[in-house]
C-alpha cells in the first residue's frame, strides 16, 4: 500500500480523540444550528460565523474547507444551485410559468377541484425540474387572482400548492437541495434519481390527487358567472417576452437533456447547469444592467449558507464527531440494514419538518459514508458509495428529507413563502391549519415511500417483521 | 436673506387632516370634499397629514396610498394586465368600509422645521418626489403644512420682469 493511502488508512481507523477541538467543532455546531432553528439571527449569518470560527480555530484548515472533498465546501453542489438560479431568473420575466397556470385553470374550466388537482400537478412538475420555492413564488399570486375571480378561499389551493411543491422536488437530482447534496456526495447520476424516486413520488401524486378530489370536491364551489370569469381572462398577456421565452425553453430543454446523460457524458451536474447558465446569458444578449439585474437576484444568502454550513459539517467530520455518531447508528441497528434505512427514512422526516433539512442533510451525508466505511472497510471511493446495500439508505434519506419538508410551515421554505404571500393578501394560515394539511400528508407519503423501499429494495415481509416483531 | 418656510405654509387649522382609524371610504370622502376646482372641475385634494388624537403627526395618506390598497399586493410584474369582469369593483368593495387609513398610510413622515429655510424645503420635496410636507415648529408639533404648488408659485415669483423683446 502506498504511503499516502497507509496514513489515510492510520487516520480513519484511529480512535475519536474528544478533545478541546473535538468540543469546539461541536459546540460551534451546535450554537449556529441552535440559532438557525430559532431564528434569533439571520441563518446565513450564523453558518458565515460558524464557518469562520471552525477556520479561524484552526479545527479545519484553508486546505480542507476548500479543497479537501471529505471535508470541504461541495462546489458541484453550490455551481449547481448558481447554474439553475441564472436560468431560472432569465426564464421568470417572460411570463411562461404564470402562463401555463391560467392556461391551467381555463382548461379546468373553472372548477376550483379541477383547478386545485391541476395547479398541483403544474407545481409538482414544475418543482421536479426547477426549485420549489421559484415554483410556489410565482404560482400563488395566480392562484391568489384566480380565487379572487372564483370568489373562493385561497388558502387550501396555497396550502395543497406548496405541499405539492416538495413531493414534486422528490423526484429528480435538481428538485430539491438534500437531493442535489446526496447526488453529489454518493456520485449518483439524475437517471438514478429518475429510475429510483420518480416511480414512487408519480404514484404519491397521484393518490394524493385522489384524496384532495374526494375531500374537497363538495367544499369548493364556484358560480357559473364566476368561472366565465376565468375562461374570459385575456392570459396571453402574461407572457411579457415571446422571444426571451423561446430561448429559455430551448435553454432548458437542452439542460435537462443534459442532466439525463451527464452520467454517460461524465460530466457533473454543476457542469450542466452552467453550461446553459452561460447558453442563456449568450443567446439572450443581455446588456450590462441586465446581466448585472440577473447576477444581483441570484440568492446569494442561500448560497452562503450552504458555504457555511458545510465548513462547520466538515468540521465536525474533521474531528471524529460524525464518525462517532454513526458508531452509534450502527450499535443502536446492529448493522440491519432494512432497519437503518426504516429509521433514516423516518428521522430524516421528523428532523426535516423541524428543523432546515438542509443541515440535516449536510450531517447525515458524512455519517452515512463513515456508516459504510465500517461496514465495508475494505471498499472505497464509487464501490463503496454506490454499494448495493447502501443504495437503499440513500434513497430513504432523500424521500425522508424532502417529503418531511410537509409537517410543519417551517419545513421547506416553500412553505413559508406560501405562508407569507397568503399574509400579505390579507389571508391569515394559522401553524394549525397548516399542519392540519401537512402532518396528514406527510405520514401518508412517508408510509408509502417506507413499503416502496421494502418492496423494492429488501421484501415486505422484511419490513412488516420490522415493524410488527 | 432666506425666507423661511412658515412664512408661506399653510396653517394646520386650514387643512384638512385624516385620522388613523377613519376607513378608506372615510378618508376619501375627506379628500373629495378638500379638493380644489380647476377649470370648472372638483379634483379631490391628493393627500395630507395623519395626526393622532392628540394632534401629533402619525402618518402621510395620499390617493396613491389608497389605490395602493386597491391593488393586491400579488397583482405586479407578469400579471399586471391579467383581468377578470368586475375585478375593479371586487377589490374596492373589499377594502372600503374595511381597511383602515393606518392601514394605507406612510408611517415614515418627513416634516420641515418651521424656521428652515425655503431653498431646504425645496431641496428635499424635489429629490424625495414629496408634493407635500408637515411643518413642525421646534416641540416637534405639526403646524402647518407646506404644498409644491405654494413653494411654485414662490419661487417663479422670483422670475424678472418681462421686459418684452426677446
Amino acid at each position: 500500500m502506498d504511503p499516502v493511502h497507509a496514513a489515510k488508512e492510520v487516520a480513519e481507523n484511529a480512535p475519536i480523540l474528544m478533545d478541546v477541538k473535538f468540543w469546539s467543532a461541536c459546540g460551534i455546531f451546535g450554537v449556529a444550528l441552535f440559532l438557525i432553528i430559532t431564528e434569533k439571527i439571520d441563518k446565513t449569518v450564523a453558518a458565515i460565523f460558524g464557518s469562520a470560527l471552525v477556520l479561524v480555530s484552526g479545527i479545519l484548515t484553508y486546505e480542507g474547507a476548500f479543497h479537501v472533498i471529505g471535508t470541504g465546501v461541495d462546489w458541484n453542489v453550490i455551481f449547481l444551485l448558481i447554474g439553475m438560479m441564472i436560468i431560472i431568473n432569465i426564464m421568470r420575466p417572460t411570463g411562461v410559468f404564470e402562463y401555463v397556470a391560467f392556461k391551467g385553470a381555463q382548461l379546468g374550466r373553472g372548477e376550483p377541484i379541477r383547478i386545485m388537482i391541476i395547479f398541483s400537478i403544474i407545481t409538482a412538475i414544475s418543482s421536479a425540474f426547477l426549485d420549489n420555492v421559484t415554483t410556489v413564488l410565482l404560482l400563488a399570486p395566480v392562484t391568489l387572482l384566480i380565487a379572487d375571480a372564483l370568489e373562493i378561499n385561497p388558502i387550501p389551493f396555497l396550502i395543497v400548492e406548496a405541499l405539492a411543491s416538495n413531493i414534486g422536488g422528490t423526484a429528480t437530482l435538481i428538485g430539491d437541495p438534500p437531493n442535489i447534496m446526496i447526488a453529489s456526495k454518493a456520485h449518483l447520476s439524475f437517471m438514478d434519481f429518475f429510475y429510483n424516486l420518480a416511480p414512487i413520488v408519480s404514484i404519491m401524486c397521484m393518490v394524493c390527487g385522489i384524496v384532495l378530489w374526494l375531500f374537497f370536491r363538495k367544499k369548493l364551489k364556484a358560480s357559473e358567472k364566476n368561472k366565465a370569469k376565468i375562461m374570459n381572462m385575456n392570459v396571453r398577456e402574461a407572457i411579457k417576452d415571446p422571444v426571451s421565452l423561446r430561448k429559455s425553453l430551448f435553454v432548458l430543454g437542452v439542460v435537462l437533456v443534459g442532466f439525463m446523460l451527464h452520467g454517460v457524458l461524465h460530466l457533473q451536474p454543476s457542469v450542466i447547469a452552467l453550461f446553459g447558465a452561460g447558453l442563456l446569458l449568450v443567446i439572450s444578449n443581455p446588456d450590462h444592467e441586465k446581466v448585472h439585474k440577473v447576477l444581483a437576484e441570484v440568492e446569494w444568502n442561500v448560497i452562503f449558507f450552504f458555504i457555511g454550513l458545510f465548513i462547520m459539517v466538515g468540521g465536525l467530520v474533521e474531528v471524529g464527531a460524525i464518525k462517532w455518531l454513526s458508531q452509534q447508528m450502527l450499535d443502536a441497528t446492529k448493522g440491519n440494514m432494512i432497519a437503518t434505512a426504516t429509521v433514516i427514512m423516518w428521522f430524516s422526516a421528523v428532523a426535516s419538518a423541524v428543523v432546515d433539512n438542509i443541515p440535516y442533510v449536510a450531517t447525515m451525508n458524512p455519517l452515512v459514508i463513515d456508516m459504510a466505511k465500517e461496514l465495508w472497510p475494505n471498499l472505497s471511493g464509487v464501490d463503496l458509495l454506490q454499494h448495493p446495500d447502501l443504495m437503499p439508505i440513500w434513497w430513504s434519506e432523500a424521500l425522508g428529507a424532502c417529503l418531511g419538508g410537509n409537517g410543519s410551515p417551517i419545513g421547506a421554505s416553500a412553505n413559508v413563502i406560501v405562508i407569507g404571500m397568503a399574509a400579505k393578501a390579507g389571508y391569515k394560515i394559522s401553524t394549525k391549519e397548516f399542519v392540519s394539511y401537512g402532518i396528514p400528508v406527510v405520514m401518508l407519503t412517508v408510509t408509502m415511500s417506507m413499503i416502496y423501499v421494502w418492496w423494492r429494495y429488501y421484501s415486505i415481509a422484511d419490513g412488516w417483521g420490522l415493524m410488527f416483531g | 436673506m432666506s425666507v423661511p418656510v412658515k412664512k408661506i405654509m399653510v396653517l394646520i387649522e386650514n387643512v384638512a387632516c385624516l385620522s388613523r382609524e377613519m376607513t378608506l371610504r372615510e378618508a376619501d370622502k375627506v379628500l373629495k370634499e378638500n379638493g380644489s376646482a380647476i377649470g370648472g372641475e372638483v379634483f379631490p385634494l391628493k393627500g395630507t397629514v395623519v395626526l393622532d388624537g392628540e394632534n401629533n403627526y402619525v402618518g402621510i395618506l395620499s390617493m396613491k396610498d389608497i389605490l395602493n390598497k386597491v391593488i393586491p399586493s400579488y397583482v405586479k410584474g407578469n400579471l399586471v394586465g391579467i383581468t377578470f369582469d368586475d375585478q375593479l369593483e371586487q377589490r374596492v368593495a373589499r377594502v372600503w368600509d374595511t381597511e383602515l387609513v393606518e392601514d394605507a398610510m406612510i408611517r415614515e413622515v418627513v416634516v420641515i422645521n418651521h424656521n428652515d429655510c425655503i431653498m431646504k424645503c425645496l431641496e428635499i420635496m424635489i429629490e424625495k418626489g414629496f408634493q407635500r410636507m408637515p411643518v413642525v415648529d421646534d416641540a416637534d408639533n405639526v403646524i402647518g403644512m407646506i404644498y409644491i404648488r405654494r413653494l411654485y408659485d414662490y419661487v417663479t415669483s422670483k422670475a424678472p420682469v418681462d421686459r418684452g423683446g426677446k
